[in-house]
């Protein structure tokens, strides 16, 4: 593993901030240690973009406190930017500069040397597979490429920590795994990523993630052991009319409202033999199709919804 | 130094890339110079006149060929009637009747001084004004002569000696309106070029989200600004040359003064209009609303500058307005350098007023910059 594992990179306690009456952060706690992938997952609107924005010293907090790189991001902001890379939500370079003169004008504006700034641009072009692309205006790329140009102008001048904010939305499936391929490498080089992600198949790449819904923690952890640590047990129902089933099964002992997967509903239960046989009975009884009823192990998603439906505790 | 000079380069990259804004910058001038310069004409010629002579003496005619050839009316066909004369009017053939009544020269001749009826359309009352006075002058001038005529035949001396004036103009001999106009259009288009294209220029950069991801790179907020104020400053200097090159071979503009006080009158308006530009991106988030903003205050500055009309005809209030613009300043100046040839020292209070201004609008906008960005 690496080297220096204990080496705290991004800490933050009690951070807050509200833009006017609207809290966007209420309480926001989180460490990331060195060369680890950490994910921050909630849905739009939980106050992810706030938190980095904080960090990377485009906000200022309303109470709380941040260390970026051992580094306040309020007042010793510009010790942080030469060795972060942010890459914001939405594409934000100049679409009407071709993708090599945006990666010339990042890697200028970071003060690199001719002669490193030639050989990063290539390596970065090699990397990101847009090599070809080089003379095409950013702004006529796909929405893939335009996201694997902004990461590598984020990376021109290699940062030692890189802060991502939903990467991978609204991008293809194929590019979204292509994304992760280069976070991958960039893992083994040891940098070290803060990334925000709504999906939670992209939470499971994660070395560890936070729960985050409202602006307050939910849920800290290595991502197998945050859905492991899913209270009660998961009966799953494989059937060709997910959204019917669904309709149906609302309720059967117990479970609450059932989760839709795709091909699949899952329902959230304590005694599970008890379960398994009601379900059966009431999808017979709706006269609806399924091809396979069984426990199931809890997933990220489960603990997600399980976590945000219980009643919010005091603060 | 070299963040700006990156940020400069990227600027005239994007300029250079951008056709729409390169006609805006180098062509729409030149047309503009060439369509306001010809158009926009103060000299008041070819009036409309028509002319009832119900009295058909030669004397009349006298008058009416007088009118016709002093070179200021075009003559609309003859009306046969006092109605008919009204009717030219009303449908626009003419804008000036001027009705000689029956037994005008017979009058005349006895000694009871006749009138002349004069019809003016008053729609254009700058146009209605000046076409009376040439009438009144001209039809002075006409009974003036056949007043010395009629004496020198019956052998009497003129009693009277008229008062004559002899006018020498300076500074525009040939009273041309277009050098007259050129330093407003050189304001004009400064005032686009610089103020307008650098207010979009930055809300873009918000719009796109490149404002954000430069604020994150180590480049300071001041070296952002300066790095954006440049290259709008450099198009506004190529802009001056465009035009006073074009002015001066197109219409044989002379230019009188130094052109040195022109660079520097023009380095002072541009602190006024980069500020402003500057001001009007920190107020506006969508390139349509700091457009509209500068559209605003361009059109205002623009008809409260004296560029079309004289600062000294407007009510004091007014006055007083102008005195906060630039434009005024500028299009002075520039007037007054151009044409008259004036010095530093003539036009020093117009210089440090343009002054004064530029770095109170330029000083409040980085504050303000600052406080958002920073």
């Amino acid at each position: 593993m690496k080297s220096n594992d204990q080496e705290i990179i991004v800490s933050v306690a009690g951070l807050q901030k509200s833009y006017g009456e609207v809290e966007a952060l209420k309480d926001m706690n989180l460490e990331v240690r060195a060369g680890e992938r950490f994910g921050l997952i909630g849905p739009d609107g939980s106050g992810k973009t706030t938190l980095l924005r904080l960090l990377i010293g485009l906000l200022v907090p309303g109470g709380g406190e941040a260390r970026v790189l051992g580094f306040d991001p309020v007042t010793q902001a510009e010790k942080i930017k030469s060795d972060v890379g942010y890459m914001p939500q939405r594409f934000s370079l100049y679409p009407d500069l071709t993708v090599a003169e945006n990666l010339q004008f990042f890697a200028q504006v970071y003060r690199i040397p001719k002669a490193e700034r030639l050989r990063l641009t290539e390596r970065l072009l090699k990397f990101s597979r847009l090599g070809p692309f080089q003379d095409r205006r950013a702004g006529a790329l796909s929405g893939g490429m335009k996201q694997k140009l902004a990461l590598s102008c984020t990376l021109i001048h290699t940062p030692r920590l890189l802060i991502l904010d939903e990467p991978t939305t609204g991008v293809d499936p194929v590019s979204r795994e292509e994304f992760w391929n280069i976070l991958d490498d960039l893992r083994r080089q040891g940098v070290t990523v803060l990334v925000t992600t709504p999906y939670m198949d992209e939470a499971a790449l994660c070395d560890r993630i936070t729960l985050v819904y409202q602006g307050k923690v939910l849920a800290s952890g290595i991502p197998d052991e945050v859905a492991a640590s899913f209270p009660r047990r998961i009966v799953q129902v494989f059937t060709p009319q997910p959204q019917e089933t669904a309709r149906a099964l609302a309720g059967v002992c117990g479970s609450g409202a059932a989760q839709l997967f795709g091909d699949r509903v899952h329902l959230a239960v304590t005694d599970v033999d008890v379960c398994l046989r009601e379900t059966r009975a009431r999808l017979i009884a709706a006269q609806l199709p399924f091809t396979a009823i069984r426990e199931g192990k809890p997933s990220l998603e489960d603990m997600f919804v399980h976590l945000i439906q219980q009643p919010t505790t005091n603060d | 130094m070299r963040p700006i000079l990156v940020l400069i380069r990227k600027e005239f990259q994007q300029i250079l890339r951008d056709r729409a804004m390169l006609a805006i910058i180098f062509i729409a001038p030149v047309l503009q110079l060439v369509i306001l310069a010809h158009s926009i004409n103060t000299d008041v010629r070819h009036l409309k006149l028509t002319i009832l002579d119900q009295d058909r003496s030669s004397l009349s005619r006298q008058m009416a060929a007088a009118l016709q050839y002093s070179g200021y009316f075009d003559l609309a066909s003859t009306p046969l009637s006092l109605h008919a004369a009204e009717n030219q009017i009303q449908n626009g053939q003419a804008s000036l009747a001027l009705v000689i009544p029956q037994h005008f020269n017979r009058d005349l001749t006895l000694g009871r001084s006749p009138s002349v009826q004069l019809l003016v359309d008053g729609q254009n009352s700058n146009n209605a004004s000046i076409g009376m006075g040439y009438v009144t002058a001209i039809l002075q001038m006409v009974s003036r002569d056949i007043m010395v005529e009629r004496l020198a035949v019956s052998g009497r001396s003129l009693p009277l000696h008229l008062v004559e004036a002899q006018t020498r103009i300076f500074y525009n001999p040939n009273l041309e309106s277009i050098f007259y106009m050129i330093p407003g259009i050189v304001t004009v288009l400064l005032t686009i070029t610089t103020m307008m294209l650098t207010s979009m220029g930055l809300v873009r950069e918000k719009e796109v989200g490149t404002f954000e991801q430069l604020i994150v790179t180590p480049i300071r907020p001041g070296q952002l600004l300066i790095g954006k104020l440049i290259p709008f400053a450099v198009l506004g200097f190529l802009e001056l040359a465009l035009v006073l090159g074009f002015s001066i071979v197109l219409f044989d503009m002379p230019v009188v003064g130094n052109l040195l006080l022109i660079v520097l009158a023009v380095a002072l308006f541009l602190l006024n209009t980069l500020g402003s530009g500057l001001f009007i991106s920190t107020i506006s988030s969508t390139q349509q609303q700091a457009m509209f903003v500068a559209w605003f205050f361009m059109i205002f500055g623009l008809l409260m500058s004296g560029f079309f009309y004289p600062v000294e005809n407007m009510p004091d209030w007014a006055q007083a307005l102008t005195l906060g613009n630039p434009l005024r300043y500028s299009v002075s100046i520039l007037r007054a350098v151009l044409l008259k040839g004036s010095g530093f020292t003539d036009l020093l209070r117009d210089y440090l007023s343009l002054a004064a201004l530029g770095i109170i609008i330029l000083g409040a906008t980085v504050v303000r910059f600052r406080a958002k960005v920073g």
